[in-house]
């Protein structure tokens, strides 16, 4: 894509990732924390834990991938930058897709890779280590641009609180299912296929959708 | 087509199911009705305050 | 033909008038009410009293009568709540967002009694209260739908913001919908405990089937009823400093009606 809009924003937004480097480290403590959590909770037997930790890992997953959401938007609409992004010439939908991906690359993709480190203290069985880093590679992806919806239709409220994960969380529900079950049927030393055939037809739907919807929210947010 | 029990207490008693029907049955007509009553009071209520606010305001004319 | 577009777009025009809507809505009510109860009546009566019993599930079956025309309309009502949204962004309607805006909470409730009707008639055929099979679970994710739809609304509406942010929500909630209800059905029979048939429609006996009808008919009655007592509240509300309303709050001092 030589799409100026879009060159643009992904660069601005990868240099201002990389400069305010702080906060990139949150999401993936939250997600080592609350893994840790588990056993505490439930039970140290390794033969328990590793029944339930394809659906834990996914659902700290995605619990992280969510709290990382309110600030994609934020920063940018607080000091006025997003307006400015708005009312340039170029499509908004590339510039809110440019957003999304680094959204990905700074939150998603470094879960997806730690994800099967946790695994193993979760005793997850070695088969589905694999598995569990490309579901969630493609999974943190659709919920980055669908997340990044919610984000935009809260942006104008002051106190949020967990109203961003409330509206969300419904159209993770599928994502979940899918993305899980990857990794479930892995570890039974069954095919992967179909699970994954169809997260990627859910990536590719909410590339489509995603950036425009957000980028009407994001005119709503500003416009009224 | 046939009333289905013999008595009254029969009718309440539903060869045992009968707590469960009429919990379902009860509990979903009262939300059912709250949902009717409560804009017609609402509105009630409106029209009320207006009609508070026009005689107040003929009475400082 | 072009008297026939411009009369449509004057009928359209007229449409979108809340005062319009609100005298033309106050001819029908009466009506609408009376049909509502009625048939609610009679479909409650015949599906409590005269419906013969289910062979296996004996009497408990009777919350059909009401678990089925609910989740139906749930699912209906989630739509509607979307287009009148959808007309609202797009058009600008107002009286679009006030349709949106009351049918909302018609919808949650209703979904909320689906869910209720639907565990209470789980206990005594499946010995528990809770079941995650597929379609429980899909009106469950339904019912978070709503309350998101909801809960967004009263945010914005507390800041005094307008609503278009919310029907964006409930129109990505329809795409979704399929989705979900897909997805739902798939995970199910993955992890499928036991083969628990809910009952199959088409198998029911016409004794039974009948008054399953009339309740359906009977809800959707007291949804367009409820719908539209609830957005005449609504239009009163936000029109009540304009001079129809007070005019007609001065007539109403004198007959006492509602």
């Amino acid at each position: 894509m030589n799409n100026i809009g879009f060159l643009a924003i992904l660069r601005r937004d990868l240099l201002l990732a990389v400069r305010y480097r702080g906060d990139l480290a949150n999401p993936l403590i939250f997600f080592f924390v609350i893994i840790a959590l588990i056993p505490l909770g439930l039970t140290p037997d390794s033969k328990e834990l590793s029944e339930i930790a394809p659906g834990m890992l996914w659902i700290t997953a995605l619990l992280a991938s969510l709290l990382s959401l309110d600030g994609l938007f934020k920063d940018d609409f607080v000091d006025g930058t997003l307006e400015q992004i708005i009312i340039l010439p170029q499509p908004l939908y590339f510039m809110v897709l440019a957003k999304t991906i680094v959204h990905w690359i700074v939150t998603g993709l470094p879960l997806s890779l730690l994800a099967p480190v946790l695994g193993l203290m979760l005793s997850l069985p070695e088969t589905g280590y694999l598995p569990l880093m490309l579901s969630l590679l493609i999974g943190t992806a659709i919920l980055s641009l669908i997340g990044s919806i919610g984000a935009a239709l809260t942006l104008p409220l002051s106190k949020e609180g967990v109203l961003l994960s409330l509206i969300v969380i419904p159209f993770y529900m599928p994502v979940l299912i899918f993305g899980s079950n990857i990794v479930v049927l892995a570890v039974d030393g069954l095919s992967i296929a179909s699970p994954l055939a169809i997260m990627g037809a859910l990536l590719a739907l909410s590339l489509l959708i995603s950036p425009y919807v957000t980028s009407c929210a994001l005119r709503f947010s500003i416009y009224g | 087509m046939m009333f289905q029990f013999e008595d009254f207490s029969d009718f309440i008693y539903m060869a045992g199911h009968g707590q469960y029907v009429w919990t379902a049955y009860s509990a979903s007509l009262i939300i059912m009705a709250c949902i009717f009553v409560m804009p017609l009071l609402r509105k009630k209520n409106i029209i009320q305050k207006i009609q508070k606010k026009i005689i107040k305001k003929s009475f400082l004319l | 033909m072009k008297k026939l577009i411009k009369s449509t777009q004057q009928w359209l025009h007229k449409m979108a008038s809340p005062r319009w809507f609100y005298q033309i809505s106050g001819r029908w009510l009466p009506l609408l009410s009376l049909l509502t109860f009625v048939s609610i009546i009679i479909g409650v009566i015949w599906g409590l009293g005269f419906a013969p019993q289910d062979a296996k599930q004996g009497n408990s079956f009777r919350i059909i009568y009401i678990h089925v025309p609910a989740s139906f309309l749930a699912l209906v009502g989630y739509y509607i709540m979307a287009i009148s949204g959808a007309i609202a962004i797009i058009w600008k309607i107002k009286l679009a967002d006030v349709v949106m805006k009351s049918a909302a909470p018609i919808g949650a409730s209703l979904t909320f009694i689906a869910l209720l009707t639907g565990a209470v008639w789980g206990k005594p055929t499946w010995g528990t209260y809770w079941i995650w099979d597929a379609r429980i679970t899909s009106m469950l994710i339904l019912f978070f739908l709503y309350l998101g739809v909801i809960v967004l609304q009263k945010a914005y509406a507390a800041q005094g913001l307008s609503n278009k942010a919310a029907a964006l929500l409930a129109l990505v909630g329809t795409i979704n919908i399929p989705i979900i209800y897909k997805s739902v059905d798939w995970w199910y029979t993955l992890h499928q405990p036991a083969t628990i048939k809910f009952t199959e429609a088409p198998s029911m006996h016409p004794d039974m089937f009948q008054p399953l009808l009339i309740m359906i008919i009977g809800f959707y009655l007291f949804y367009v009823t409820a719908l539209i007592v609830s957005i005449r509240a609504e239009i009163i509300f936000r029109e009540r400093n304009t001079s129809w309303v007070k005019e007609l709050a001065l007539n109403l001092k004198d007959k006492r009606s509602i």
